[in-house]
């Protein structure tokens, strides 16, 4: 079903305005702007480029206006011949065609001057040539002015067109002017189309839609017809006759009875006989109209045998008056029941699409029996004593059995769905009432109960328990066999022997890691004798042992004969213990310091826990302080030393040589966006 | 309410933990925690994670098959609800549970076994070895009494007796001049 909407043609401008606008158009889209001290080759570019611009844009546009007219070749007959009714077919396609001359010519002269072009040798003869090029084309589309006024008439006058289907389903309403077209249109349809006194009122086709059997239907009203020759025909009711001559449809021949139209029942009988070819293969009725004036049976003789002379050869003869309505819907209903028969009728008999065919396409599924088995319907009892009892009550006006209490109307009774809570426990249908209000345990010993619910579970755990005493039939797993077990002071001692170990471990490691530093000989190497009593009390060692040796050691400061420059060294095995004889040396010079200074270094560092305490250094010609006299130039010697280290310490230098960078690109400090402040330095 | 299980770890999750997961297939995933979460949205297979109970199946470092598993079924219909069988029930889950749980600790120890051995052995040797890094000599004899005295039967005790059997020393008494019974002498440093 192909729409005819000549809606969407373009607008043809006028020769003068169709030039300003593509001109200006050039004028836009190209560049505008040269000099003659241009290279040759840029300037004869440009120029080409408005030349082959021009010519372009006028082809497209042309070419637009030729596709976007309808071609009389192409569309439904009853379209072009309407259309030649209306605009005469020749010169429409005149129009057209010379529009299609014109833009042939306007391409010849753009190849030309394109030509012309490429052989100017200064700005000012190509500006000359571009000048001539484009006037011309100029010309060319004036001259086709008048061409395109009319087809921009033509258009408008297209686009005003009613929108008429020629392959669905349509009436046609014909008869002489003034009989009752119109009005029946008005009637049957939604459209209002002009209802007047004078002839001619209706001037071209009407469309209106009506629904019957849930189909739209198409209403034409066409302009009175009248008895003339096909030559003599003017537009107005060419129109009706391409109508009727083309459109496959239902024609309801109106017969104005009371004459009121001004032409007789033998004109308009002979009109109907002048016109009968072109009603050839469509139903026909024959509508007497204004029967409200004069009736069928009131007309006299003659005219009825006239009526009924063309009543024979139409399929039917109804007589309607559209003011009182009278008979309306049946024509209408009698028109679209004819025209459907029609249509079918000529489906069917189409070569190729016989019933037969059809008939084997269509095929009504059944489901298929499962098995043979009978499934009855099936309705409860309770039901059926309800119908009845509706059944009897609708008889009686009184119910046999009483109603059930909704829990609904108990809720309202107690107090409203607020105040009344409805035991839903109730009703259970348990095995023991008594269980009704139980709480149901959902979780026990870390398993879900629901899981574990089985009326077999007895059974179940039966075999469990007996599979349980077979398997511990069987020697089991002696967790405190011999092989296996450790007791628990073996494992502490171990422990303790392993801790120790990896202390030790980690002092070596730490040792080794001093990459550049001097390691003292182990003879050299301070003792912590306070370090040294706490490892032995933690061998176990008790405290009246270690207080007794080391008392002991104090008094054997004699045995120690040597002065300062000692050569006693540790690894010897001598009788005193190593920690005895540092005791000794200590003591000597503890003696001596305090002879020296009353005040203690120690206390002067404050609490700085340091492995080396002034008591207990050992001798060693690398002594740090060895060259200084007393505790205070000790001391600030050592603040000294503290105070260079610290900076080096902070910037976790090996020492003043350690010039290593770890890390020369920090990522956070050479990427990513600052909160506040710029980027722009890095 | 129930305890669901981990979809990665296979943990429990009572009531009230855990997040939860729906994919357009309609699956459901349970996490018990983040981590779990998170391995599981980097596609993590749970059978390669050594702390599920996936791995632990499969590489056999637990009971996988057993009976008493056999009892925790997934039931589609609940059953009319019934006390005696709920007391059952419940009687039935303590005993499985118990069974349960002494299946797999003969299981651990079973696998375990042959390690323990083992490491009773580097105990042994290392006390051998090393004790006088926990134990100075000077306090082995005392240490030594009271061993004998607890009648303990430990490595321990069997090493204290053959250090106190190869030293030539006596006990040391409180007013005795000092002997030569600390001729080991430990050092604070590393030998």
């Amino acid at each position: 079903m192909v729409v005819y909407n000549f809606k969407k043609i373009r607008v043809v401008p006028p020769g003068k305005d169709f030039v300003d606008i593509i001109l200006s158009k050039t004028q836009r889209k190209t560049p505008t702007v040269v000099h003659p001290q241009y290279n040759i080759h840029r300037i004869r570019k440009f120029y080409m480029r408005k030349v082959k611009f021009t010519q372009t844009t006028i082809h497209e546009r042309m070419s637009a206006i030729l596709e976007d007219f309808p071609r009389l070749e192409d569309i439904h007959p009853f379209y072009s011949d309407l259309l030649n009714v209306l605009y005469d077919k020749d010169h429409y396609k005149l129009a057209l065609g010379q529009l299609n001359t014109a833009r042939n010519l306007v391409d010849a002269l753009g190849r030309d001057y394109v030509r012309l072009l490429k052989y100017g040798d200064s700005l000012f003869r190509c500006k000359q040539l571009k000048r001539a090029a484009l006037g011309r084309m100029a010309t060319i589309l004036k001259g086709n002015s008048s061409s395109l006024l009319y087809l921009e008439q033509v258009r408008q006058h297209l686009s005003r067109l009613p929108n008429i289907d020629p392959s669905t389903r349509t009436i046609i309403l014909t008869g002489f002017p003034n009989v009752g077209k119109s009005s029946f249109m008005n009637k049957v349809t939604r459209a209002e189309v002009d209802v007047q006194p004078y002839p001619f009122t209706t001037k071209s086709l009407f469309v209106g839609h009506t629904d019957y059997k849930c189909l739209k239907w198409q209403v034409i009203d066409s302009p009175g017809i009248l008895d003339h020759p096909l030559e003599d025909r003017n537009t107005i009711e060419m129109q009706s006759i391409t109508a009727l001559a083309h459109l496959r449809s239902c024609v309801l021949f109106l017969v104005d009875v009371s004459e009121h139209c001004g032409y007789s029942i033998k004109q308009q009988v002979d009109l109907f006989h002048n016109i009968k070819p072109l009603f050839s293969g469509k139903p026909i009725l024959l509508v007497l109209t204004k029967i409200d004036l004069v009736r069928f049976e009131e007309l006299t003789q003659e005219k009825k045998d006239l009526l009924q002379s063309v009543a024979d050869e139409v399929h039917d003869m109804m007589g309607l008056s559209n003011i009182t309505q009278e008979g309306v819907a049946n024509v209408k209903q009698a028109a679209c029941d004819k025209l459907l028969e029609h249509r079918v009728e000529i489906k069917m008999n189409k070569t190729g699409k016989s019933v037969e065919g059809i008939l084997s396409r269509i095929h009504l599924a059944q489901p298929e029996k499962r098995d043979h088995r009978q499934r009855a319907t099936f309705i409860p009892q309770s039901v059926t004593d309800r119908r009845n009892d509706v059944m009897d009550q609708a008889e009686d006006g009184a119910p046999s059995a009483p109603k059930r209490k909704t829990v609904k109307e108990i809720e309202d009774e107690n107090g409203g769905a607020g105040v009344y809570q409805h035991d839903m426990k109730k009703d259970y249908l348990l095995k023991n009432p008594d269980w009704k209000y139980d709480v149901i345990p959902e979780i026990f010993d870390g398993r879900n109960i629901a899981d574990f619910i089985d009326p077999e579970i007895e059974k179940l755990l039966d075999e469990l328990e007996k599979e349980e005493e077979v398997r511990l039939e069987e020697p089991e797993v002696n967790y405190a066999d011999d092989e296996i077990y450790i007791e628990e002071e073996d494992e502490d001692v171990y422990e303790k022997i392993m801790s120790k170990k990896s202390i030790y471990k980690q002092k070596q490691q730490l040792n080794r890691r001093a990459n550049n530093h001097t390691i003292l000989p182990r003879k050299n190497r301070p003792v912590d004798l306070d370090a040294i009593q706490k490892e032995l009390m933690d061998r176990g060692v008790d405290k009246e042992t270690l207080d007794r040796v080391r008392s002991r050691s104090m008094t054997r400061d004699a045995s120690v004969t040597t002065g300062r420059g000692r050569s006693l060294s540790t690894t010897g095995r001598s009788k005193s213990t190593s920690f005895e004889r540092a005791r000794s040396v200590s003591q000597q010079r503890v003696v001596e310091e305090r002879e020296a200074n009353p005040v203690s270094a120690k206390s002067v560092l404050g609490k700085r826990k340091r492995s080396l305490s002034t008591r207990n250094r050992s001798q060693s010609a690398t002594d740090k302080l060895s060259g200084l006299v007393d505790a205070k130039q000790q001391v600030a010697a050592i603040k000294l030393g503290h105070k260079k280290q610290r900076l080096l310490a902070l910037a976790a230098k090996r020492g003043e040589a350690d010039r290593k960078i770890p890390n020369e690109m920090p990522k956070h400090l050479f990427s990513g966006k600052r909160s506040i402040g710029k980027t722009d330095r890095r | 309410m129930r305890i669901l299980d981990c979809s990665m770890c296979g943990a429990p999750m009572y009531p009230g933990h855990g997040s939860t997961f729906v994919r357009n297939d309609a699956k459901v995933f349970r996490y018990c925690s983040k981590k779990c979460r998170k391995l599981f949205v980097r596609k993590v297979n749970p059978r390669r994670l050594r702390y599920s109970k996936a791995y632990r199946r499969t590489h056999n470092k637990e009971l996988s098959m057993d009976t008493t598993f056999d009892f925790e079924k997934v039931r589609n219909r609940p059953p009319k609800y019934d006390r005696e069988l709920y007391a059952s029930t419940i009687a039935a889950i303590k005993r499985v549970n118990s069974i349960q749980y002494k299946r797999q600790r003969s299981f651990y120890f079973n696998r375990m076994r042959s390690s323990m051995k083992i490491r009773k052995m580097a105990v042994q040797r290392e006390i051998k070895t090393n004790l006088s890094l926990a134990i100075n000599p000077v306090a082995v004899p005392k240490l030594l009494a009271d061993k004998i005295r607890m009648n303990s039967n430990s490595i321990l005790t069997q090493e204290l007796k053959l250090q106190a059997g190869t030293t030539n020393s006596v006990v040391v008494r409180r007013d005795q001049p000092e002997g030569s019974d600390s001729d080991e002498d430990s050092d604070v440093e590393v030998e």
